[in-house]
């Protein structure tokens, strides 16, 4: 393994952060991440988020473990929210999951058809964590913010 | 053939072909039995051999792949304290705290790209002084000590508590001092992925709690597996059988013992690998399906193949066999035919010999012995029935006549006296015997007597209807069974039938034979009830005809039975023993006349027995007898004395004596003869004797002597019956006979017969020629004793001239005969 992949998240996250940026001045292709509500936790930091989507991380501080649902990878919402929110591109997320599948150390998180359905999962899972291009007024979800 | 049959306790029958296949497939079924399981145990070996090539290989790239991830975090060590911010905000004031903001920022990317799952890092005096992440559990201080190893090389640590990692702890230099230890957990997945990838097979890591002596072992746990989804139900199923595996020593590098087991269609063999680290130890899922059905595949076909072979070979049997056992089959259906003696048929089903490729073999030689014993048990059936039928048919008849013997002869006569009784039929039975048959057989042999039965046989059936009886009883005896008719039919019968045996000549040698019969006549039912008192009666009657000389009939009387009854008392023998005694033989005489003057020329002298009832009994019933028992020396000395007695007594008599054939062996005769002759001062001339042609015949050489003997005495001979034996006309030269006597057959028929004339002439003419006189005898009517006249014939003797009497009468002759009938004439013997 070379060393570049460790010069490509810094660049991704400045990217990311770009996106971010854009994405608030333009909110049309916006994503956001969202929480059941009985999470109790509003922000993180990318980090942080990439350990949940990982699956490193199994459970919130409050001990509720985390359900994870995200729609497939060629879905372009996933694809925003990946390069985003995380910094990563979608093939590194699947690797990761797979790499967890395949060797039995790990979860992949549940894959979900459409943002409706992911809506509405998360709403009625306790501890799930999900995105959305953007979180309707009367959700029954939390959104979370990545710092 | 129909022997009772067995009880089988087995199968009945089972040809031979399916004897013959069942023995090839049992032995082939055991060969490719044996080559089947040969086949399996070599490729199962040859599997267990190549997996475990295999299963070795595959410990060792586990073993080695794990060691690669220790070499990848070696290097990774050096680049974790890279991370981070560079020129981050506050100075730095020790590496751990460098390390932790590095952790924060960008410490997921360890996870993401190199599946660093833990960071510690141990501050130089052994404390744990960062934990990444951070909900990430501290090791234990067991761990922790074994991590932190005081000395300058990194170390390598496989732990499960809870997920498997292996952890790698190297020292860090700091500013050129050894500042802590950075402790790196990863995952075991990377190297477990890259087993899969190249070795194929699955892997699974567990830790085995309370390994050791537990009553109940825990179940293990799997911190890390390949495609769990397909191989945790692998370890399920085959776990009660991996638990019962037994381990190799831990701590050796080669796998354990495997486990085969079979989920879903599909095979796989799993085996354990241990010693990766203390407690943990890994199963390789293989999957063997291939090759499993490779060997399946292998055993299938060889069974296949011997089934093949065996149908193959079967089938060959089969083909190979189908001529001869079907050759055989149709011998073996065939033969019982003979015991129904189905000839024609049987031949007809067996395999017929030759006409194949093939050289004959032993069914050919089955089949041709089964075609000769066919032909031979064919020939036998044949003489057997023609035997039988003969045996019915020589049951029933006479063989050489051709006639009824007398079995049937008495089973039919039996039953037409029964009709006779029922019906009131009046029937008669008529018994012949032939006269001096027994001088035909003696003098030209049997043969000539059984042409001449032949003859008679003919004669009869001739004269008979289907509706008569007619047998020969034996011998020369034959009788008839006329079932109805009335005396004089009866009578008349039996004169046609003397007629016609009369009739008979038979030539032999230049000799003619000539025969007569003495026929008794029973009527029945008036003469007797009974078929067997009838025949005696006939028989009797019989007797009674002889008596009166040859060729006649008589008719049976209720006193000639009472007679009969009487003489059955005392046997032949003793009564002539009583005869001789008791002066109870007579002489009577018959005239024999010269024709030319029609003057008694001399009287024979007839021998005759009185009974004890006064009644006479001819020669023909006692001199046979005498002939046997020897007696008849002393009758024909008796008859000697007694003629030349009366001789003396009456000068004007001759008489001619007959002397019997044992006469010649008697060497006292002639001088008892010549001293009798002297004694009552008898002219020799005046006694002739008579011997019978056939007696002469039978030893001529003693005839002759005796004759020359007696004509030395001076007394003449005579030779009777001529004409009826072999006598030739070279006998009579030789013979110094002065009398010839022909035989009555060749004179009763003479006035109507011209053979008998010509010959009668014949013997006539050479016997004058030789200078012999010439008698003939039955003379019994004036037409004979015309015609022996015209003939030249010098003498005759018969009824018609004088019936034999006690005295001997001088008158003239021929004096007139009062014809009377025939019939009443034989009544009054």
């Amino acid at each position: 393994m070379s060393g570049a992949p460790w010069r490509r998240p810094r660049s991704a996250a400045v990217g990311g952060l770009c996106l971010v940026l854009l994405a608030c001045a333009c909110a049309l292709s916006a994503q956001e991440m969202i929480v059941h509500p009985g999470v109790g936790v509003s922000a993180m930091t990318t980090n942080e988020a990439r350990l949940y989507l990982t699956m490193r991380l199994k459970a919130w501080p409050n001990g509720v473990p985390v359900k994870v649902f995200v729609l497939p990878d060629e879905d372009p919402l996933h694809r925003r929210f990946a390069t985003a929110v995380l910094g990563l591109y979608p093939y590194q997320l699947r690797r990761v999951w797979d790499r967890q599948v395949f060797s039995g150390t790990g979860q992949a998180p549940t894959t979900v058809a459409s943002e409706a359905e992911m809506l509405r999962r998360v709403a009625a899972t306790p501890g799930a964590l999900g995105y959305v291009g953007s979180v309707p007024a009367d959700a029954p979800v939390r959104s979370m913010e990545v710092r | 053939m129909d022997s009772p049959r067995r009880k089988w306790t087995r199968l009945e029958f089972m040809s031979l072909r399916w004897q013959a296949l069942i023995a090839l497939s049992l032995v082939l079924l055991v060969v490719n039995g044996a080559l089947a399981v040969m086949a399996y145990r070599h490729s199962t070996a040859q599997f267990d051999l190549q997996q475990s090539g295999v299963r070795d290989n595959q410990v060792r790239q586990l073993r080695g792949l794990l060691g690669r991830n220790y070499e990848e975090m070696t290097r990774l060590v050096s680049v974790v304290p890279l991370l981070g911010p560079d020129g981050a905000a506050g100075p730095v004031q020790d590496f751990g705290s460098r390390l932790r903001r590095g952790l924060e920022t960008e410490g997921a990317l360890l996870g993401l790209e190199w599946d660093v799952r833990s960071v510690f890092w141990i501050t130089p005096d052994g404390r744990l002084s960062l934990v990444w992440p951070a909900d990430v559990s501290a090791p234990g201080a067991e761990l922790l000590t074994a991590l932190t190893r005081k000395d300058d090389a990194a170390t390598q640590l496989l732990a499960c508590q809870p997920e498997c990692l292996q952890f790698l702890a190297a020292p860090v230099l700091w500013e050129g001092k050894s500042s802590g230890t950075l402790v790196l957990g990863r995952s075991l997945a990377d190297a477990l992925l890259a087993f899969n990838v190249l070795t194929g097979a699955e892997v699974a890591v567990f830790t085995a709690t309370n390994a050791r002596g537990g009553a109940v072992p825990a179940p293990p746990r799997f911190p890390a597996m390949t495609h769990p989804s397909r191989t945790a139900p692998i370890i399920r199923a085959l776990a009660p059988d991996l638990a019962a595996a037994p381990t190799r020593n831990p701590g050796t590098a080669a796998g354990g013992q495997p486990v085969l087991g079979e989920l879903g269609g599909q095979w796989f063999e799993v085996f354990r690998v241990d010693g990766l680290a203390p407690g943990v130890s890994a199963l390789v899922v293989d999957e063997v399906t291939a090759e499993r059905q490779a060997i399946q595949w292998t055993t299938r076909n060889s069974i296949m193949l011997g089934l093949g072979g065996l149908a193959l070979s079967g089938s060959l049997l089969f083909w190979l066999a189908q001529s001869s056992v079907g050759r055989l089959r149709r011998i073996a259906a065939a033969l019982p035919l003979l015991a129904e003696n189905r000839y024609a048929e049987l031949r007809a089903n067996l395999p017929p010999v030759g006409g194949r490729l093939t050289p004959a073999d032993e069914l050919d030689r089955l089949s041709e012995t089964a075609q000769a014993l066919t032909d031979r048990m064919e020939m036998l059936q044949r003489d057997r029935e023609e035997a039988e039928t003969r045996l019915v048919w020589l049951a029933d008849h006479d063989p050489l006549t051709r006639l009824y013997n007398r079995r049937r002869f008495n089973d039919d006569f039996g039953r037409v006296l029964n009709q006779a009784q029922r019906f009131g039929h009046r029937g008669a039975l008529l018994f012949l015997d032939l006269d001096q048959f027994k001088d035909v057989n003696d003098l030209s042999g049997h043969q000539v007597g059984d042409v001449m039965l032949q003859r008679v046989a003919d004669e009869l059936s001739k004269l008979t209807h289907p509706s008569d009886i007619l047998a020969r009883l034996g011998g020369d005896e034959f009788s008839l069974v006329v079932p109805e008719c009335t005396d004089a039919a009866a009578l008349a019968c039996a004169e046609r039938i003397q007629a016609a045996v009369r009739s008979i000549q038979i030539r032999e040698h230049g000799r003619v034979h000539r025969v007569t019969a003495s026929i008794g006549i029973a009527l029945f039912p008036d003469q007797g009830q009974e078929p067997q008192e009838i025949l005696a009666n006939a028989d009797l009657a019989m007797f009674q005809a002889k008596e009166k000389g040859r060729g006649r009939w008589h008719l049976f009387a209720a006193a000639d039975q009472a007679r009969e009854q009487a003489d059955a008392r005392v046997t032949w023998r003793d009564k002539i023993t009583e005869g001789l005694r008791d002066e109870r033989f007579e002489l009577h005489f018959q005239p024999i006349v010269t024709i030319a003057t029609g003057t008694i020329d001399h009287w024979e002298a007839l021998l005759r027995l009185r009974d004890a009832h006064g009644e006479l009994v001819y020669p023909d019933r006692f001199i046979p007898v005498a002939e046997k028992t020897g007696q008849i020396q002393a009758i024909d000395h008796w008859v000697m004395a007694h003629a030349v007695g009366i001789l003396g007594r009456d000068p004007r008599l001759r008489l001619a004596v007959n002397l019997s054939g044992s006469a010649m062996d008697d060497p006292s005769l002639l001088p008892d003869i010549e001293r009798m002759l002297q004694e009552h001062r008898v002219a020799p001339t005046r006694l002739t004797f008579e011997v019978t042609e056939t007696a002469a015949v039978a030893s001529i050489a003693r005839a002759t002597e005796l004759m020359q003997g007696i004509q030395r005495l001076g007394c003449r001979f005579a030779l009777d019956d001529f004409g009826s034996g072999y006598a030739s006309y070279a006998y009579l030269r030789r013979l110094p006979v002065d009398d010839v006597k022909i035989d009555g057959a060749f004179i009763r028929d003479l006035a109507t017969n011209r053979e008998d004339r010509i010959f009668v002439k014949a013997i006539t003419d050479m016997s004058h020629g030789m200078g012999k006189q010439v008698t003939a005898e039955f003379v019994e009517s004036a037409a004979i004793y015309t015609v022996l006249g015209e003939l030249g014939v010098d003498c005759a003797q018969g009824y018609y001239l004088g019936r034999p009497t006690a005295t001997a009468e001088h008158g003239p002759w021929p004096r007139p005969v009062a014809r009377r009938e025939r019939v009443e004439d034989n009544f009054n013997v």
